[in-house]
């Protein structure tokens, strides 16, 4: 066991991609199981708190430390176990496992029925211990649905040293619980094959309201087919594209994406996967209501195949990361400045009815501000940049109020993005899975040995 | 009996030999050295040429061919192509230039033998054939490639790799002199020097990068220096540019730049997953971190301990001293 | 103006992970795609047809059945006709049987003004293939071209880079071409162009479709080269940590740095 002083050696494990700072007097970054139970023993002992780490992917600050020992698992890594089921596949994996390692271990594994994991953000350094613990699902929710179904079990160690297999109901407390109740040893993940064709397709709308009508379409149910389905469907509006385009010369994996047709208001990426037949199908049903709602088809961007899809998933991940980008450059001006974003998804809303909503609620906004996110259940991202100490206090203030109106027009808060320490700046306290995470909290560790302060 | 004749294509640059031609002589002095065999050169000219400049150059023979057009691969191909025909050597490099690289495709089909590119190293096989050895699938593998059936065994050496021969004194090569009178299908509009590349760190050879451990943005003025006298480029990890003492197009990182440099020199760097994710394929990686414990250390070939505000003054030194850096002179 | 352009169908990995007991390269998934380089060819070849009404774009790749896919994507892209060069006797070929079969290929197919190669494969890395070609077609060829200036009906301007200087060349028609990565940034596939490119024909050539028919010109037995052996390079040997003075420090530096001069 090496517990480390807390010095500037360190500093970087002391934030986020939420831009919260946060202050520790050690640090661990154990490689065995053995090394994980002596670190919180340990502490244990001392009754110092301990904050677990993954990737610092994270972007409300869940992993950012509130004094004591941060417990970095980013070197507890590899895969435990596999198994090959009819459906598909049952893989272990250890918490600090970075996704990009995991798929290709995943690759690696299932060359002759090959297999992937249908609940993955984006961000490829993401560790899967954090994807379990914030039950992060990534953009195939829309085809897929949600990340818990792909957990089937968690191996968790609590702060005695003693280790159990989580599966059933104590496995949903689990997750999505941001390490407040345990560290999380291992993930076993469901994984399903790689369908026999997949097509990735970008639309360009010029005028945003008919791409929101697009939307609305996807969401019905008049796009289907019996052999292939849509399973990602994702909306970047405007703002968001001129902030990539401005960014991109500077970020090699963007070399070959050319630039989006002039004029576009707003972009909706599709992918579908299924049997050839089914997938040219609805590809077909889509270019015709794109095209009727203004969208040219000779420009539309349609790829396939998962080596050539990349690219544009990478396009699509690489908002988020350039946002992340720009609140740090405000953050370097003002550190109270932190990052600002909606996570609220809207059950009986459409899409149009949804973003309708949301622009007459900013219309006086002059924060600049970009909205990315999914078409499925109306979940859409709204990113803010404030510049200065006061526009960004400006801005909370503007965000609770948003908060309280989102949960009567039916909205849900924290959908994916979790609480961390950051949202309850502008979430009211009185938020129903707020409530519910403070009584698993008062079950499992009421001394508040894991994870001070999130949630609180 | 067939003979064990090397052939070697030269090419000269404003009246000097190219290193290449003695890298190129030097290994056909080494394989020669063996198998006997006289070492020949292969020089191209349009109109004029100057024997001068080969001085010292162990050549045995060397035949001057005539073309159109140096800027021509037809026409250049065809020289060399009689020429080969002609004396029908065992052994025929060409250096890895562009010159030669689009020259020995044509000469290649000309002569129907087998050609292998850019050759890091080049010696003789236990039966007898030139195994040529170059890397494969980006440098990931070696392969080994013979041509055992069809004369001259080819290939293009990549320069500055194999090492370049000694001058020798005394007798100057036998020169032969093949004219021709040949057209050339192409005709040059414009010649201009290259314009200095636009930046991008992904194209740069040597990089120096500064990460959290520098603490101001003049100390970064060193760093900047440093660079600059290794003939490097400045770079940084995200924290700099969180910082503010370097923009994004510095960066190199899962969010920045995807470097491919030969030899990358780390100073107050930790490591982080986000930052070799862009610097993982350097080829060679000198780290200096105050921190013994620092990640980079895993993956840095050179890892040092060490303390950068005392080794960046010692290495400025130390070129001063030695005025060997790229700029050679000292400020 | 009828243009050939020439495209394969690579290894999406290229970093041929290997087994270092056996000499076997690893392979996950065999995902493949389109060689980046040739993708800057047949961008410059819309580009001409984009200027250019009546001009016609035909794609030619060797290589197995699924190679087809890269013909589509070709087609998705604007492409007009492709021919898969498709025969057992085809297989292990090296430069000089690659770029013979390529000719009998465009020869096969018809009369090409222009014929566009990438600059290199990602998996073969040779860029040898399109002068080899222009050998055989006896016609006069460009490497490292990144600038198409002018095309006109019977000759065209470039610009090619070499270490030190940028060369403007005027070659006559036909002639090979092979260019740069960043001469220009491929267009994505199109949507309208991809759903039609199912139903195009693709030409399937095999030896019975060339002018020589000789199983001796081709594949590994046209092949003057022969690969002997692979094997992993020798990794940079990773140094324990070091923890010496600056002077010393600084020293060791230098040296490594030295060593690429």
């Amino acid at each position: 066991m090496n517990l480390l002083k807390m010095s500037s050696d360190w500093k970087d494990y002391l934030h986020d991609e939420s831009k919260l700072e946060g202050a520790a007097e050690s640090i661990s970054f154990p490689k065995t199981e053995q090394e994980i139970a002596e670190v919180i023993a340990a502490m244990n002992e001392t009754q110092t708190p301990i904050t677990i780490q993954g990737g610092k992917t994270g972007i409300v600050g869940a992993a950012v430390p509130a004094g004591g020992h941060i417990m970095n698992l980013s070197e507890y890594c590899g895969v435990e176990r596999f198994e090959a089921t009819e459906e598909g596949g049952l893989l272990t994996v250890r918490a600090g496992t970075r996704l990009d390692n995991l798929n290709q271990e995943i690759a690696r594994l299932t060359v002759d029925r090959p297999l992937f994991f249908p609940s993955q953000p984006t961000e490829t350094t993401a560790t899967i211990g954090g994807v379990a613990a914030t039950a992060a699902s990534g953009i195939q929710a829309f085809g897929y649905g949600n990340a818990s179904q792909y957990v089937s079990a968690v191996r968790v160690m609590d702060k005695n040293g003693t280790i159990t297999e989580q599966t059933g109901e104590a496995l949903q407390d689990y997750l999505g619980s941001e390490g407040m109740l345990g560290v999380i040893l291992s993930v076993t993940i469901r994984l399903l094959p790689v369908p026999t064709e997949q097509w990735g397709i970008a639309f360009f709308f010029p005028e945003h309201e008919c791409a929101w009508k697009f939307a609305d379409f996807i969401q019905g149910t008049d796009v289907a087919s019996e052999t292939a389905t849509i399973t990602v469907a994702e909306y970047i509006g405007q703002a968001a594209l001129a902030m990539l385009e401005k960014r991109k010369s500077q970020m090699s994996k963007l070399d070959d994406i050319p630039p989006v047709p002039e004029g576009t208001e707003a972009m909706i990426y599709l992918e579908i996967a299924g049997e050839e037949d089914g997938v040219e199908e609805i590809a077909g049903v889509l270019m015709e209501a794109a095209a009727e709602l203004g969208s040219d088809p000779d420009q539309a961007w349609a790829l396939s195949g998962e080596s050539e899809m990349e690219g544009l998933r990478v396009f699509r991940h690489v908002i988020p990361e350039t946002a992340n980008l720009l609140v740090e450059e405000n953050h370097r001006n003002d550190a109270q400045i932190t990052k600002l974003s909606t996570d609220y998804g809207f059950s009986k809303a459409s899409f149009s009815q949804m973003m309708c909503w949301y622009e007459e609620q900013m219309q006086d906004w002059t924060t600049e501000r970009i909205v990315f996110g999914h078409i499925g259940g109306s979940h859409v991202h709204w990113n803010f940049f404030p510049k200065t100490a006061e526009e960004y206090q400006d801005c909370l203030t503007k965000l609770k109020w948003l908060a309280i109106n989102i949960r009567l027009q039916g909205g849900c808060a924290a959908q994916e993005n979790g609480f961390g320490k950051l949202k309850r700046k502008w979430i009211p306290v009185e938020n129903f899975r707020m409530g519910a995470m403070r009584r698993l909290k008062q079950q499992y560790d009421p001394q508040c040995f894991w994870n001070p302060q999130n949630y609180y | 009996m067939k003979n064990n004749d090397c052939f070697v294509v030269l090419s000269c640059r404003n009246g000097n030999l190219h290193p290449s031609a003695w890298e190129l002589t030097g290994a056909a002095r080494r394989l020669t050295k063996t198998t006997g065999g006289r070492v020949c050169g292969i020089l191209l000219f349009e109109d004029t040429y100057d024997t001068s400049m080969f001085s010292g150059l162990p050549l045995d023979i060397l035949y001057l061919c005539q073309t159109a057009a140096l800027y021509d691969p037809q026409s250049c191909g065809d020289a060399i192509a009689q020429c080969v025909r002609e004396y029908d050597p065992a052994v025929l490099l060409l250096p890895g230039t562009t010159f030669g690289r689009a020259i020995a495709p044509r000469v290649a089909v000309a002569c129907r033998t087998g050609l292998t590119a850019d050759c890091t190293e080049l010696e003789w096989g236990e039966d007898g054939f030139l195994l040529q050895i170059r890397p494969a699938f980006g440098g990931d593998i070696m392969a080994r490639i013979v041509t055992d059936h069809t004369r001259p065994q080819m290939a293009t050496v990549r320069p500055g790799i194999l090492p370049a021969c000694e001058p020798c004194e005394g007798a100057m090569a036998e020169v032969v002199v093949r004219a021709q009178n040949s057209r050339s299908a192409l005709s040059c509009m414009d010649i201009q020097p290259k314009a200095t590349e636009k930046f991008k760190l992904s194209e740069q050879k040597i990089i120096v990068a500064a990460g959290r451990g520098v603490r101001s943005a003049e100390d970064l003025q060193s760093l900047q220096e440093l660079a600059d006298r290794l003939g490097g480029t400045l770079a940084c990890s995200r924290a700099l540019v969180e910082a503010g003492f370097l923009t994004h197009r510095h960066q190199i990182g899962l969010s920045g730049a995807s470097i491919r440099a030969d030899l990358l020199l780390t100073f107050g760097i930790s490591g982080s997953v986000q930052f070799m994710a862009g610097a993982r394929q350097a080829k060679k990686i000198i780290a200096v971190n105050s921190n013994p414990e620092a990640r980079i250390f895993q993956f840095a070939h050179v890892p040092i301990v060490g303390d950068l505000y005392e080794i960046v003054p010692e290495l400025l030194g130390q070129l001063d001293m030695e005025g060997d850096s790229l700029h050679g002179t000292a400020l | 103006m009828r243009i050939a352009v020439c495209m394969k169908q690579v290894p999406a990995r290229v970093q041929g992970d290997m087994d270092p007991e056996t000499g076997v390269i690893r392979r996950d998934r065999l995902q493949t795609t389109v060689n980046r380089y040739d993708l800057s060819a047949l961008e410059a070849a819309l580009r001409i047809k984009d200027a250019n009404a009546d001009c016609r774009i035909d794609v030619f790749t060797m290589g197995p059945e699924r190679a087809k896919e890269l013909l589509r994507t070709a087609f998705a892209m604007g492409a007009d006709n492709g021919y898969l060069i498709c025969d057992r006797a085809f297989g292990g070929a090296d430069v000089l049987a690659t770029s013979y079969t390529l000719h009998q290929a465009i020869q096969a197919a018809g009369t090409y003004e222009l014929i566009l190669c990438g600059r290199q494969t990602t998996d073969g890395d040779t860029a040898q293939v399109s002068g080899a070609l222009a050998q055989w077609m006896e016609v006069p060829h460009l490497n490292w071209v990144n600038q198409i200036l002018e095309l006109g009906e019977s000759d065209g301007t470039v610009c090619v880079e070499t270490e030190e200087e940028k060369l403007t060349l005027r070659l006559p028609m036909p002639c090979v071409l092979s260019v740069e990565q960043d001469l220009y940034q491929p267009r994505m596939p199109i949507l309208r162009l991809k759903m039609a490119a199912k139903k195009k024909p693709i030409t399937q050539l095999s030896l019975e479709s060339f002018d020589d028919t000789d199983p001796e010109h081709y594949g590994l037995r046209g092949s003057a080269t022969r690969v002997r052996k692979i094997y992993p390079p020798e990794p940079i040997a990773h140094q324990p940590v070091l923890q010496e003075s600056a002077e010393a420090a600084a020293r060791h530096i230098l040296s490594h740095w030295r060593e690429l001069r």
